[in-house]
């Protein structure tokens, strides 16, 4: 009898609960301007190849690209909440943990993530325009310190449009880790520096 | 009744453990251990593509018994030896892990005839790129211009289908000596790394002839 009325007391508690959940007063659909998913690189970049001041290459190969609209289940009214996600993964082709990976998402603000070797990342909230976190929370995980945006750029002789800069601190990072970055709209990468001075310029 | 559920349990322990029995015992070969020929935290010179030369640091030999069980049930298990060292550069990033491990023909057969392996990055290289029952030998090659006689050369077996794009960059062939070990990585595009000089211990004489 005393496990009955918990049950219906819960269930009701429940249906409750529920019945307040509040209704969206349409379809909603929280979509992406072009200009900012022009920061992830276009499908046809399928692989590109940077080049140290030294002459080491290292080529990355995309491993994949997504341009897509999630959506939530319909609300207890039967409206649609529906969001744009892009993103995009690059690998070097040379067995190590070198990889870049783009990650845009309007379900909460518009924000890129872009991550670095599996570690290092940047993360830009559109909404509130300024540098938010990639929500690792791992000191293993440096997250840039510093990012602009860029009209024009010119780097190892060629001129780029739209491009995002990001700063790593250096107490965050080690010798070997990336300290300066520039990603250039519909391309990616076209530039770093590593914290100990060796820089690789975008070729192909 | 609790007693009983105690012997049921103690029981049931008995019976799912058992002790481990060593058959048999395997150790490196003179051959084999001369694989290696390295000493850790010592660094040979490497060039690339004979411009600009870069050191690689031989970060950990080590040497040691291994256990392998006749199967997952099973309690039988063989020892062998097994001897690894780990060459690391900064800057080209080059991580490279050799192994060589004692033969064991009954139970299990690694990549050779020699138990050698080598592994650029996280892929692991292969002497033969198929099956080849006969196994490996050393061979004498030309790879980017340099002649090796008796060496032993590994291929990038996983990436064999991409090789032939060179708009991107792969790791092709890695020779390796017995005398020197790691001699020439190469890459698909015609780059290479060559060893340049031993700077702090001496092998005999090399068997890299350098006449371009």
């Amino acid at each position: 009898m005393f496990w009955k009325s918990r049950i219906i007391i819960s269930t009701g508690l429940l249906m409750l609960i529920t019945a307040c959940d509040p209704c969206q007063e349409a379809d909603a659909y929280q979509c992406i301007e072009e200009n900012i998913k022009a920061l992830v690189p276009d499908q046809a970049i399928t692989s590109y190849t940077l080049i140290s001041q030294d002459g080491f290459a290292e080529s990355y190969r995309q491993e994949s690209w997504y341009d897509t609209i999630e959506a939530f289940e319909p609300d207890r009214c039967g409206n649609v909440f529906r969001w744009d996600r892009m993103g995009a993964m690059y690998r070097s082709t040379l067995n190590n943990d070198h990889n870049v990976e783009f990650r845009l998402d309007a379900l909460n603000n518009t924000q890129l993530t872009i991550g670095i070797n599996y570690k290092q990342q940047i993360a830009w909230d559109f909404k509130e325009n300024s540098i938010t976190t990639s929500g690792y929370d791992n000191p293993d995980y440096p997250e840039a310190t510093y990012i602009a945006f860029h009209d024009t750029l010119t780097t190892g002789g060629r001129t780029w449009e739209q491009v995002l800069e990001a700063r790593f601190s250096d107490s965050h990072i080690n010798a070997e880790q990336i300290k300066e970055v520039l990603f250039a709209a519909h391309h990616g990468i076209i530039w770093y520096r590593l914290k100990n001075g060796v820089e690789y310029f975008r070729v192909k | 009744m609790k007693s009983l559920r105690l012997f049921l349990v103690t029981g049931l322990l008995a019976f799912a453990c058992c002790r481990p029995v060593l058959i048999d015992t395997y150790l490196l070969t003179e051959q084999q251990k001369s694989l290696i020929p390295y000493v850790p935290d010592t660094q040979v010179t490497f060039s690339f593509n004979g411009e600009k030369s870069f050191p690689i640091i031989i970060t950990e030999v080590s040497k040691g018994m291994q256990q392998e069980y006749r199967g997952e049930e099973s309690c039988q298990y063989y020892e062998y030896e097994r001897k690894t060292a780990i060459l690391r550069s900064v800057y080209p990033e080059i991580n490279i892990e050799a192994t060589v491990c004692a033969q064991n023909n009954e139970s299990f057969k690694r990549y050779d005839t020699l138990n050698f392996s080598v592994r650029l990055g996280y892929k692991q290289f292969a002497l033969n790129c198929q099956w080849d029952p006969t196994g490996i030998s050393f061979c004498d090659t030309v790879l980017a211009g340099f002649h090796y006689h008796k060496v032993l050369v590994f291929n990038n077996c996983t990436d064999a289908s991409h090789l032939s794009d060179t708009s991107l960059l792969y790791y092709q062939h890695i020779v390796w000596s017995q005398e020197n070990g790691l001699e020439l990585i190469t890459f698909n595009n015609g780059d290479y790394y060559v060893l340049e000089k031993q700077n702090n211990y001496q092998h005999g004489a090399t068997h890299a002839d350098y006449g371009m």
